[in-house]
């Protein structure tokens, strides 16, 4: 796609937003609605994984003491 | 409306986190029917009680002048702010297929905002709009700096200035 | 019941189309700046529509208040993590294109 950090960082972010609508689609053919959890767990999740790596790629380290 | 003193936070903190808990398990504890309501919902007490420990301080706000008055324009708002999010997608989807140019480039301007929340809500408009990203903000003066992909999108905040005045009548200019 | 079906189809169909259109403009686009404009705002709005057409199949009951909730969570934090990234790019000096370069 193209060298460089940030380009591998916006297709890591792409990929989980459509892994969580998978897995909604998902919990709908197997007719079990716990899936609906699941899928909040990991958007929380991805979406604080995103704004860590942004932030550490910004200063080189992660908390300045 | 009026200062929030302590118990106030904490109790208000527990009647949202208790009722989130409520909606989220509601399927596996509250539908099938014999049930003893105590004893089924000392879990939800348990946890609700331990997250409002942790964050009674930062949730609800200490200052405020006209809250009330701020919900009630803000409803509109969010209605005009979802018609903006469709225009948005048609306008990047024209812009794949070749049908509109790609010409980037990087505006500055300012405004007269300058309270917390108000700036966070300008900034995600400007996300939300079609064809501007905001890059810096600066909460001292209020200078915005912007990516925007074509001319007119560019033009369409620094010339009209519609969506200034949208978010200005509702926070009234602060 | 035939009409709800052909309406939450609809959502549906229109959602995947919005969220290709995105993910085929990431791979068209020359510069990092202007990929990020178009995952940040074409994902976004499919999964909205995706989730709606969910909704709409099923009724009233407590699943829909649940879709609600993923929905009205992702339409919070998807443009914030955009522009979290887009800053980091822009104070570590990665370059902007101009009309009439090559691609990057």
């Amino acid at each position: 796609m193209g060298p460089g950090t940030f380009n591998r960082i916006v297709a890591a972010n792409v990929i989980g937003t459509k892994a969580i609508v998978l897995l909604i689609i998902a919990g709908y053919i197997i007719e079990r609605p716990q899936f609906i959890d699941i899928a909040l767990m990991y958007a929380a999740i991805a979406f604080i994984g995103t704004i860590i790596i942004a932030k550490y790629a910004e200063r080189g380290e992660l908390c300045s003491r | 409306m009026r200062e929030a003193g302590r118990t106030f936070s904490i109790v208000l903190t527990f009647c949202i986190m208790f009722a989130f808990w409520m909606i989220l398990t509601a399927w596996t504890v509250y539908l099938p029917e014999p049930y003893d309501i105590f004893k089924v919902s000392s879990r939800g007490v348990l946890a609700a009680l331990i997250v409002t420990f942790l964050t009674y301080e930062i949730f609800v706000p200490n200052k405020g002048k006209n809250v009330l008055l701020k919900i009630r324009r803000f409803i509109p708002y969010v209605a005009w702010e979802l018609w903006q999010i469709y225009l948005a997608t048609i306008d990047v989807t024209k812009r794949v297929f070749g049908i509109l140019p790609v010409d980037p480039r990087i505006i500055e301007f300012d405004t007269t905002l300058r309270s917390d929340f108000a700036l966070v809500t300008f900034a995600n408009s400007i996300t939300l709009t079609p064809g501007t990203i905001t890059i810096d903000v600066d909460p001292e003066r209020g200078i915005y700096i912007v990516h925007a992909i074509a001319k007119e999108p560019a033009d369409s905040l620094t010339v009209d200035q519609t969506m200034q005045k949208k978010v200005g009548h509702v926070f009234m200019e602060e | 019941m035939l009409a709800i079906e052909v309406i939450s189809t609809v959502f549906l169909a229109a959602g995947a189309f919005f969220m290709i259109t995105g993910t085929a403009g990431l791979l068209k686009f020359p510069d990092f700046y202007t990929r990020l404009h178009a995952t940040g705002k074409a994902d976004t709005l499919g999964q909205i529509l995706i989730i709606v057409g969910c909704m709409i199949y099923e009724g009233f009951s407590f699943i829909t208040i649940k879709l609600l909730l993923v929905s009205a969570f992702y339409l919070l934090v998807g443009p914030t993590g955009t522009h979290a990234l887009i800053r980091a790019a822009y104070v570590t000096g990665v370059p902007v294109w101009k009309k009439g370069d090559n691609r990057m």
